[in-house]
């Protein structure tokens, strides 16, 4: 019987505790290479490492596949994480919200920040053609979407934001070094804040190593990771928009 | 067994550091109360910069006087956020104001006694004003703006806190604004093991944070500018000492949609100004091109985006960059651990870096055992 109290990776068998990892490292091909692994994965602390596939790569490089034993045990039904939590409405459903509750468009900027120049996130959300059947915010007759691009400098998005009127403004951090993400999505709060604009907008950001919690102690209203869609945005700005009262 | 009543000097040593690290977060709280703070923010130079561990010190060598505790973030949580390592819990005295969310208090060992909801609503429900019956750890969660910070500071103060004590976010400085904070500890962390970049990243927060204020025989000359909260141009002597004529307002007027030169009645006489919102890089450095000498007003040192590079050279052009209120640095703590294996830094030597460059307590907030301070 699973027991949610004690969770443990499943390899073969219930509670076995045993995963797969891969990794490159830059020594050449060989048995050394392989003990090399093996202590690698030692010291990640897994239990009975072994090396069940390795490659030469060349340039003095090899890769490796191991099987090992996590003795970690997790208290499943102890984790609580923050998430969004509003409902997802379709295309259509957050459109006819927009006219209901809102009685005008809605203004939504979005932009790939400081030296991020991966759009492929910002765009499946903000571009007209959208991702995975779910049109892009372009797309959506209630909503003005300006999609500003990549590489986009806080200052420039915060003075988008003034003069566009915005009520939301969507930041995506793809690709970043030594956490700059944090310290740049930071700023832009800051400078929101200064300029008097932070309560009169909904602030979200997204991407692969962004989460709703990160997001929450960043200053933002949300956070959503990889494969989020127009729709959860969309319907999380209508909802957070009409119960803070920003119509 | 070791008798308690002879301790061998190994013992002896660490309770006497620890003691000294209680001298010098005590000394902290004392200049707090001789410059009449009520409101300290605790902010930091970067992820990692320890603090939480600063905040819990803070909290344990505190005066015996009510407490408020918020956070702008989230803090007090079991694991941080980025680098999934253990944190430190937030340890409060019987007694202590809160404002977070019921929810996230689900595992704190604190008993709470809930006062009011505050109407701050978050995606993880609304924060409520609450007070520790007993002592214990708290998680602080769901305030995020500046406006709702403020709006905490009167309800807290109208409810007997004699302190509040804000807790920042990672690296973001929202919480210097003078109109939340009168006094201001920074913590400074390890930034890639290396002395000199951390030591970089620490004067960096220190050039803004010890802005000095406005002049006030200038101030004198100038109308009430704590409400504005857009632009206003003054025409000034060539020594920017004397104002002589009337001010040019911009209400709603922003530098970043660049409205001084947009709304295009400001002439070269005008040469002292004031920026009720943010100071970036573009309009600084342009203003740094003038021959003339220029004063430049920002509200605190949160409102303030400027490169070191920039202020330096706007400096050099004998130009002057105050802030309208100044928040008081108190004292500095630092972080020589790194949390991912990487280089851990020579504690004297950052230290003695630090002292170097302030002339308040520099503590280092590891050494500094919230739990043996701890007297509930």
């Amino acid at each position: 019987m699973n027991d949610l109290t004690r969770v443990k990776p499943y390899g073969d068998t219930l509670h076995d505790g045993v995963v797969q990892v891969s990794f490159s490292l830059p020594v050449p091909f060989g048995e050394e290479a392989r003990e090399c692994a093996r202590q690698v994965a030692s010291g990640m602390g897994l239990l009975e490492p072994q090396v069940v596939h390795m490659a030469d790569l060349g340039e003095q490089m090899s890769f490796f596949v191991l099987y090992g034993k996590v003795v970690t045990e997790v208290d499943y039904t102890s984790i609580r994480v923050p998430k969004v939590e509003s409902p997802v409405l379709s295309f259509v459903e957050v459109n006819a919200l927009i006219r209901e509750k809102i009685k005008r468009k809605i203004v939504v900027i979005g932009a790939c920040t400081g030296t991020d120049a991966h759009t492929v996130g910002i765009d499946a959300i903000m571009n007209m053609k959208g991702y995975a059947g779910e049109y892009g915010l372009e797309r959506y007759p209630e909503i003005d979407a300006y999609n500003l691009g990549s590489q986009v400098e806080n200052e420039v998005l915060v003075r988008k934001a003034r003069e566009l009127n915005a009520d939301a403004i969507l930041v995506s951090q793809v690709v970043t070094q030594k956490d700059v993400h944090i310290s740049n999505l930071g700023e832009l709060v800051d400078m929101l804040e200064a300029e008097g604009l932070r309560s009169k907008l909904i602030v979200i950001c997204g991407g692969p190593r962004i989460g709703h919690e990160l997001a929450l102690e960043l200053g933002y209203d949300a956070g959503f990771g990889s494969g989020t869609l127009a729709p959860e945005v969309s319907s999380f700005i209508v909802h957070e928009m009409i119960r803070r009262g920003l119509q | 067994m070791r008798s308690r009543a002879t301790p061998n000097r190994r013992d002896v040593f660490v309770a006497r550091d620890v003691f000294a690290k209680r001298d010098v977060i005590t000394e902290i709280w004392a200049r707090a109360e001789a410059l009449g703070v009520r409101a300290l923010a605790v902010v930091g130079t970067n992820k990692h910069a320890g603090k939480t561990t600063l905040l819990g010190a803070l909290l344990q060598c505190a005066p015996r006087a009510s407490l408020a505790l918020v956070s702008i973030g989230v803090d007090g949580e079991r694991a941080d956020v980025i680098l999934g390592t253990p944190k430190p819990q937030i340890v409060c005295r019987q007694g202590t104001w809160v404002a977070t969310v019921i929810t996230a208090n689900a595992d704190s060992s604190a008993a709470m006694a809930w006062h009011a909801p505050t109407s701050i609503t978050s995606p993880l429900g609304e924060v409520w004003i609450g007070q520790t019956r007993t002592p214990g750890s708290v998680v602080l969660a769901g305030v995020r703006q500046k406006e709702q910070l403020l709006a905490l500071k009167t309800q807290f103060f109208a409810r007997g806190a004699a302190y509040m004590l804000i807790d920042g976010a990672l690296s973001r400085m929202a919480a210097v604004d003078s109109e939340l904070a009168d006094g201001v500890v920074l913590a400074v962390g390890n930034v890639r093991g290396s002395l000199q970049e951390t030591v970089a990243v620490a004067k960096s927060a220190l050039l803004r944070l010890r802005l000095s204020e406005l002049e006030p025989e200038l101030a004198r000359q100038l109308p009430e500018l704590a409400s504005v909260n857009g632009l206003v141009a003054l025409p000034c002597d060539r020594d920017g000492e004397t104002v002589w004529g009337d001010p040019l307002f911009l209400p709603e007027g922003s530098l970043l949609t660049d409205d001084f030169a947009r709304d295009g009645r400001v002439t070269d006489a005008h040469s002292v100004f004031y920026c009720g919102g943010a100071v970036t890089d573009a309009w600084l450095a342009r203003v740094a091109a003038q021959r003339r000498p220029q004063v430049v007003i920002v509200r605190s040192a949160a409102h303030l985006f400027c490169s070191d590079e920039t202020m330096r050279q706007f400096a050099r052009g004998g130009h002057r960059l105050r802030v309208l209120k100044s928040v008081p640095l108190l004292g500095v703590a630092v972080n020589p651990m790194t949390p991912r294996g990487g280089q851990r830094l020579e504690r004297g030597a950052l230290m003695r870096a630090l002292k170097a460059e302030v002339n308040v307590p520099v503590v280092d907030a590891m050494e500094v055992d919230a739990g043996a301070l701890y007297d509930g």
